[in-house]
């Protein structure tokens, strides 16, 4: 018994052991050599090498130390928070203003890259500080950002939708068509949650102080806004602007986007020495701590792998398949993915599930695109839910010290419950996947 | 590798040992031909021995990134792999030889070049210091020449193309002046729609189908010149490989052999039903290379070559060798099957 | 005792050296990226050397910046019951956390990819792509040596913890 379903004691012995506090990816490589001493000797560990190989070969994931770069110089110059509190004053009238205002520039940030390490890394460190400054409960602040800048998942380019679409043998192009509204959809949900909240409970979101707005004349609104907004378009124009106009691919657009960002730190003359050099160390040390939890969730996945933990769940949904119609088999799918991606990170998902699944489901008649998009909004998810959300280790990283791992868990809730009415909406109208391909590829 | 002794089931019978192996590959889940050949392969070799020999396939990525596979392989904590020769030219140069090179053999010339030329005695040797012992599994068939979203009429058209085309194909383009561009997968498609680059080349009308880059380039080439025929190959650990009895050894041989001839026949019944679906639902710009532009990049392709050749003794050796074989086949498929083609190509109408 | 300081000391100095020069790369990698951009778009020119130069880079940074990225306690954690905790508690977590997790994981890491890496400089490993990088096999060895600099760093973490938790007081560089 205990051999047999050594995989779940190891998820369980992990959920323990990460609770006390020592660095997760240590914490991740000592369990997962642990367990796989007990379960299958020294040997298989040979893999490992090539699985961090496999990491520093990813070319994709490069987006993440030039993201990071734009994101500290943002952050660093002062700009960001220009930035972010006139858009806030902007929608000042409104409660939540501000961080409707953050969820629309997670949604832009997302369209230029499919790397979330790299968008809830750049977001929480322009956004989570000028939100607390303004009064948002810390909570509201963290989720917000968390949920906001995982958007980049769903929202193409996306490297998820890459990977399915691979597996199951759908164009690219027609998922990433596929994936927009869904996503616009994602985008409307969250922002009805921080309107709904806003109203609750006024004192989670303030508005802006009706003194301070009244303070501003139309006509010096407009400058400031016009002044503020000129930064964030530049930097957009750099970075979406340079991928849709063919100029640079996803990934280069991201230094795009950091030399634009250094640029506009020169204009505003706030550049110097000391900011390159405190912007380098931040981003080194934000790629070291993003990919070194990858390696250690390399060799978790490894040691998965390695006690066949794998055939244990594809034996599980093959079974499920035959014994159920097509609507509930889709229903428990559904729940089980939701439930395995608060372990294995989406790409063990994509690769361990999909290729059973898809065939299945292709076979009960439901759309190939659809079912895709389903498994990258339920994979999106994964990155967001406790206690291995990987959205929520990388936010924890870059938010100040008295933001604590448990207001970041409690903020994220209400959006993956957002999240799953946004699957369920997905689910029942298929249009919102199949409708916009059909449009623009005849 | 594990392995156990089954249970002798009466006194007459000698027990059996049984074996089960991994093989890693370097494609993604699920890709057809290629990820699903191996497969094949695998369950092929479960059959074939009876169950004695099981092996568990897992796709590029799965246990080891793509890459990985001959390191793995070589280090035999997998038992086999599978992939194409050409992926291990930073080990082993000479290895380019034996999946493909610009303007080389096309699938019944390397077929041939292995089987009944020596070829396959040359790509021991060549990775017989890494304890890797390689077999033919697949060949894709002459390949496609790329999605351009320009027109190419001159060798000068190449200066300044923005192509993705990684290995000597890509060395070959440079030399004509082109601008080789490496992408990951997953940026291909964008980057060609969006112009970032003007033209990328992939497999074959069946595996581009499914990537839909006929919505993001209008001309589509061919024929493949930089790869006329790509071997895929299944590598084995030496050690594990000479760990089965001969019988075994001799079963998993055949059984490459015959997935081999099942991977050229997907390919060529899968390639004509995709171009066929390409052209007259998709309204692809079907184009062949201009003569004079094929000539071109020959030259240039034998530069290449001669190039790589000069970098190590073995490469040289299986440079020569290949060539020489290339000669033999050569002046007897000019009269053979490229004449008969000659002669029936018109009467297959390429639209309607 | 004096000597575990010198130790903890000598390490940390170790890694502030080596997390600096790592910084630069950042700046280089944009540098590199943002030129190969211009270069291809304005110029039609671009290299196989340079493009695989943002990557190395890449994979530089993280490996080699990961020991000073521990000096600064960059590598997050859980921290729901480890926030609460005195700083001695916390002392004996960083303490066991490196006997049981870190130095296991540092250990495992380096042992297996010393063979890999052994097998890239036997044949001296470049780019299986014409005009690529010929140096694959110093890429690959940022593996073991950037585990070393994480494990020199783990010693001097659990040296310090050690430290507190005998009550010795000790200045701690990168505490939080
Ligand atoms: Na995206
Ligand atoms: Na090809």
């Amino acid at each position: 018994m205990f051999m047999e379903y050594l995989p779940g004691w190891m998820f369980l012995a992990l959920t323990i052991l990460l609770m006390i506090g020592f660095p997760v990816t240590f914490t991740l490589m000592g369990t997962a050599l642990t367990f796989g001493l007990i379960g299958f000797g020294w040997d298989f560990f040979n893999l490992l090498p090539l699985r961090i190989w496999g990491v520093m070969t990813n070319v994709t994931l490069l987006a993440v130390p030039l993201f990071v770069f734009m994101g500290v110089m943002l952050e660093r110059s002062g700009l960001a928070e220009e930035l972010l509190d006139t858009m806030g004053l902007a929608f000042g009238r409104l409660r939540g203003g501000l961080a409707i205002s953050v969820v629309i520039v997670g949604a832009l940030l997302g369209a230029s890259t499919g790397i979330v390490g790299a968008t809830v890394v750049t977001m929480g460190l322009l956004a989570v500080p000028t939100m607390l400054k303004r009064g948002y409960q810390k909570e509201l602040a963290t989720g917000t950002v968390s949920a906001s800048g995982t958007l980049g998942q769903i929202i193409p380019p996306s490297i998820v939708l890459v990977l399915i679409g691979d597996i199951v043998g759908v164009p690219v192009g027609d998922l990433f068509m596929g994936a927009v509204l869904p996503g616009m959809v994602l985008v409307g949900l969250y922002i009805l949650y921080i309107l709904i909240v806003s109203f609750i409970k006024p004192g989670w979101a303030p508005p802006i102080p009706k003194e301070e707005l009244a303070a501003l004349t139309p006509k010096i609104m407009l400058k400031k806004v016009c002044r503020a907004m000129f930064p964030p378009l530049f930097l957009m124009m750099a970075v979406l602007g340079s991928i849709f106009a063919g100029v640079a691919s996803p990934t280069e657009a991201a230094g795009v986007g950091a030399v634009g960002a250094t640029l506009l730190t020169i204009a505003n003359k706030k550049f110097s020495m000391k900011i390159l050099q405190e912007v380098m160390h931040s981003t080194m040390q934000l790629t070291c701590m993003v990919f070194i939890i990858l390696v250690g969730a390399a060799s978790f996945g490894l040691v998965f792998r390695g006690m066949g933990g794998d055939h244990l769940v594809r034996e599980f949904l093959g079974g499920i398949a035959h014994h159920h119609g097509q609507w509930t088999v889709l229903f428990i799918v559904m729940g089980i993915i939701f439930v395995i991606g608060f372990f294995l990170d989406f790409i063990e998902i994509t690769f361990i599930h999909v290729p059973v699944l898809a065939p299945i489901m292709i076979e009960f008649g439901f759309d190939p695109a659809w079912f895709c998009i389903l498994i990258a909004v339920n994979l999106q998810t994964s990155f967001m839910t406790p206690p291995f959300g990987f959205s929520l280790f990388y936010l924890k990283a870059v938010t100040p010290p008295e933001i604590s791992t448990g207001d970041i868990y409690r903020g994220i809730i209400p959006f993956v419950l957002f999240q799953l009415i946004g699957l369920l909406i997905v689910v029942m109208f298929p249009q919102l996947v199949t409708w916009l391909p059909s449009v623009v590829f005849r | 590798g594990q392995e156990k002794k089954e249970e002798a089931k009466g006194p007459a019978v000698q027990p059996k040992k049984t074996y089960e192996w991994k093989m890693v590959t370097t494609w993604p889940p699920n890709l057809p031909v290629l990820q699903t050949g191996a497969e094949r392969f695998a369950k092929r070799v479960g059959e074939a021995t009876g169950g004695q020999l099981k092996i568990e396939v897992f796709a590029g990525g799965e246990l080891v990134p793509p890459l990985g596979v001959f390191d793995a392989v070589s280090e035999g904590t997998v038992e086999c792999g599978s992939g194409a020769s050409y992926y291990w030219a930073g080990k082993v140069p000479a290895a380019q030889w034996f999946a493909a090179v610009p303007f080389g053999f096309n699938a019944q010339g390397i077929n041939a070049w292995f089987y009944s030329g020596g070829g396959l005695q040359l790509w021991e040797e060549v990775y017989a210091p890494f304890n890797v012992i390689p077999r033919p599994q697949g060949n894709t068939g002459v390949q496609m020449g790329g999605w351009f979203r320009k027109d190419m009429n001159t060798i000068d058209d190449y200066k300044g193309l923005k192509m993705r085309i990684p290995g000597l194909g890509g060395k070959v383009i440079s030399k004509a002046g082109g601008t080789v561009v490496l992408l990951p997968g997953g940026e291909i498609f964008t980057s060609l729609e969006r112009g970032v680059i003007d033209a990328t080349e992939w497999v074959g009308p069946m595996h581009d189908l499914r990537m839909g880059f006929y919505k993001a380039a209008k001309n589509y080439y061919y024929p493949g010149w930089h790869e006329p025929g790509t071997c895929l190959e299944v590598m084995f650990n030496k050690k594990a490989y000479e760990s089965l009895p001969v019988e075994l050894q001799q079963t998993v041989d055949a059984v490459a052999a015959e997935t081999n001839m099942w991977s050229l026949c997907e390919f060529e019944a899968g390639n004509g039903a995709a171009l066929q679906t390409l052209i007259s639902e998709h309204n692809v710009n079907l184009v062949r290379f201009p003569d004079q532009l094929m000539e071109d990049l020959r030259k240039l392709a034998t530069e290449t070559l001669e190039e790589e050749a000069n970098k190590d003794p073995m490469s040289r050796k299986v440079h020569d060798a290949f060539l020489k074989f290339k000669a033999q086949v050569g002046v007897w498929g000019s009269v053979s099957e490229n004449a008969y083609y000659n002669v029936i190509a018109d009467k297959y109408a390429l639209k309607k | 005792m004096g000597l575990i300081k010198t130790f903890c000391r000598w390490i940390d100095k170790l890694n502030t050296w080596v997390g600096h020069v790592v910084a630069w790369a950042t700046a280089i990698v944009v540098a590199v990226v943002f030129i190969d951009v211009i270069m291809r778009y304005a110029f039609n020119i671009s290299f196989v050397f340079t493009q695989e130069l943002e990557w190395h880079l890449f994979a530089f940074i993280f490996l080699m910046g990961a020991g000073y990225t521990l000096l600064k306690d960059g590598h997050v954690r859980v921290d729901i019951i480890y926030q609460r905790c005195s700083p001695k508690t916390k002392a004996w977590i960083n303490f066991l956390g490196v006997i049981f997790f870190l130095i296991p994981g540092c250990y495992m890491v380096i042992a297996t990819s010393l063979n890999f890496v052994y097998n890239a400089w036997v044949v001296m490993e470049g780019s299986p792509d014409p005009g690529g990088i010929p140096y694959r096999f110093i890429l690959k060895s940022f593996i073991p040596a950037g585990f070393v600099l994480i494990l020199l760093q783990g010693l001097s973490l659990g040296g310090k913890s050690l430290l507190t938790i005998l009550g010795k007081e000790i200045e701690t560089e990168g505490e939080r």
